[in-house]
């Protein structure tokens, strides 16, 4: 029997991995904020550009060294755009684009997710509002549900979302010109707690990890299961109706990454040197994810094979047809040299940048905390990258 | 930031950043997301270094930052973007035939606790923290925290099961 010191004991004893963060790593990102900080309290402007150009920035190696990426000769003038919210929506977070560049996805949030902190129980999904933006401008997204988060849109404008108003997202739904339809699962009770994700066709694409994988063709409000292997999470679903996803062993220790055919073909992502890879995007010949242990972000060609470890220690959130691949803040381009998305000055924490279209407009969230410490939006905007060299 | 304040941060980080990372590990159960968390509880700690050196527990003040990190980080839409995490399925249902490690095996009841019980159980047995510096890091009242205590506790028990049952009479909320 496990006594209170034995509880101790075990949790200080629990295998932690290293951690890339040392001290001076933390003087150094400290020093930057409260640079961000100082300048935004100088310039004064909302959307000033360019305060932190010559501050290299810092990305963590694998052993705690902090490997400095060099400061010149980045291109940095993305246009900065911040784009306008639904009036009374002061917390909104973008959560998705489409290929074109056109359509832009995002929803609001009133209060805090998950569980609660005073009872501790799931006591329900957070009140979210969804939005579309055409063309940079906002318009709320009609929804009769107290949770709607749209994950996915297209170039037609088709928005793919979960919904619920209980504890889970039990429900996809698909808006075409706006208009919600409600996506019908199979018998049971589905939760869909990874996002959704749409084609170019319309086709739509849902998992829950203990139930299996749900595709819903263009039109359709029927679903047909997939016959993916149990516990398959999805990560993408391509235009040509392949799932992008992966499947990690039940003790947790292996994930392995795949590309699978709505017959349940699959093709298995096998990195040169061996390391396993999450597969984060997908788009057109280019996959970009993170390879483990090493944890740097990766850019794979799936028709020449081409595999390129960018040496970057942070998430790739997205790839275009380009193949251009955004991992935090900077962009990686195969033929020329890297962008930098600049943050906006004065703001002491670092912007999400997640959504990348294929003409280079990259679409994320300026971030601050609250007064409780909670991070929060502080306003969308977007980085136009298309015409830079 | 004024040198002296520099160094006095600088000590802080040294003499914490293990711990903090440790314990974010334990909440979240993924690596690079408690260092994602411990930089960002830092750097917050960094830039209001002259008001937090200030405060009479400090090490309060960082935890609770740690924690509201920690609890607001899977809101955000880019936590969907694996970074090598566990599947909470291990947690619910472990296969029979494998030999996971003690370790592990807390690493995976933990998992399968709701958040604000985890972070109650990391708090009070893995930080050492009263149950009124845990209220004061999950803002909370001493009584929520007992109860959520004695909730988690209750379902370590009864995911470890057999021969790992805790005794629960020896734990104290």
């Amino acid at each position: 029997m496990l006594t209170e010191h034995d509880l101790r004991e075990r949790l200080g004893a629990v295998h932690v991995p290293p951690s890339r963060l040392d001290t001076e790593t933390m003087l150094i990102a400290g020093r930057r904020a409260g640079r961000r900080r100082t300048a935004g309290a100088v310039a004064g402007a909302v959307l000033a550009v360019g305060a932190l150009v010559a501050v290299p920035s810092v990305v963590f190696g694998a052993r705690g060294t902090p490997d400095v990426a060099p400061a010149a000769p980045r291109s940095t003038t993305c246009a900065v755009t911040g784009l306008p919210v639904p009036v009374g929506m002061n917390d909104v977070l973008v959560s998705g684009i489409d290929p074109a560049g056109r359509y832009i996805t995002g929803f609001n949030t009133t209060e805090e997710a998950g569980t609660n902190q005073k009872t501790g129980k799931v006591d329900g999904l957070p009140a979210a509002q969804p939005v579309l933006w055409v063309d940079g401008r906002p318009q709320r997204l009609p929804g009769s549900y107290r949770s709607v988060i749209p994950s996915g849109v297209n170039t037609a404008g088709v928005v793919a979302a979960v919904a619920g108003n209980g504890k889970t997202f039990d429900t996809v739904l698909r808006y075409v010109a706006g208009t919600p339809q409600k996506l019908t699962t199979p018998a049971g009770r589905w939760s869909f707690n990874q996002g959704v994700y749409v084609n170019a066709a319309g086709d739509i694409a849902a998992a829950d990890d203990q139930r299996g994988v749900l595709l819903w063709k263009a039109g359709s409000t029927t679903a047909a299961k997939l016959p993916l292997p149990a516990h398959a999470m999805i990560n993408g679903l391509s235009d040509d109706g392949r799932i992008i996803g992966a499947v990690v062993t039940a003790d947790g220790q292996t994930l392995t990454s795949y590309l699978w055919t709505q017959t349940g073909t699959a093709s298995k992502f096998v990195t040169p040197d061996g390391q396993q890879m999450s597969v984060n995007a997908a788009r057109g010949e280019w996959v970009t994810g993170n390879v483990w242990p090493s944890g740097t972000a990766v850019r794979w060609n799936t028709r020449t094979g081409q595999f390129t470890d960018l040496k970057l220690h942070t998430p790739a959130h997205g790839v275009n047809a380009q193949g251009w691949v955004l991992a935090d803040d900077t962009i990686e381009r195969p033929d020329a040299p890297a962008l930098k998305l600049e943050h906006v000055a004065g703001d002491d924490e670092p912007p999400f940048v997640g959504f990348l279209s294929d003409r280079g407009l990259a679409a994320g969230n300026r971030l601050t905390s609250d007064k409780d410490g909670h991070t929060v939006s502080k306003g969308v905007i977007t980085w136009n990258c298309a015409d830079r060299k | 930031m004024r040198a002296e304040l520099e160094r006095e941060y600088e000590e802080f980080v040294r003499g914490r950043l293990a711990r903090l990372h440790r314990t974010a590990y334990l909440l979240c159960g993924d690596a690079h997301r408690a260092d994602d968390i411990v930089q960002a509880t830092l750097t917050a700690l960094y830039v209001n270094w002259k008001k937090a050196s200030g405060i009479d527990n400090i090490d309060g003040f960082a935890h609770r930052v740690l924690v509201r990190r920690y609890l607001d980080e899977r809101r955000l839409p880019w936590s969907r973007v694996r970074l090598g995490d566990v599947p909470d399925r291990t947690a619910t249902s472990p296969r029979p035939e494998q030999s996971i490690g003690d370790r592990d095996e807390l690493m995976a009841a933990l998992r399968g606790l709701p958040k604000g019980q985890r972070a109650v159980i990391v708090l009070r047995y893995f930080d050492d923290l009263s149950v009124e510096a845990t209220a004061a890091a999950l803002n909370c009242s001493a009584g929520n925290v007992k109860s959520q205590c004695s909730r988690g506790l209750a379902a370590l028990r009864e995911v470890l099961g057999g021969e790992q049952r805790i005794k629960m009479g020896g734990l104290a909320c």
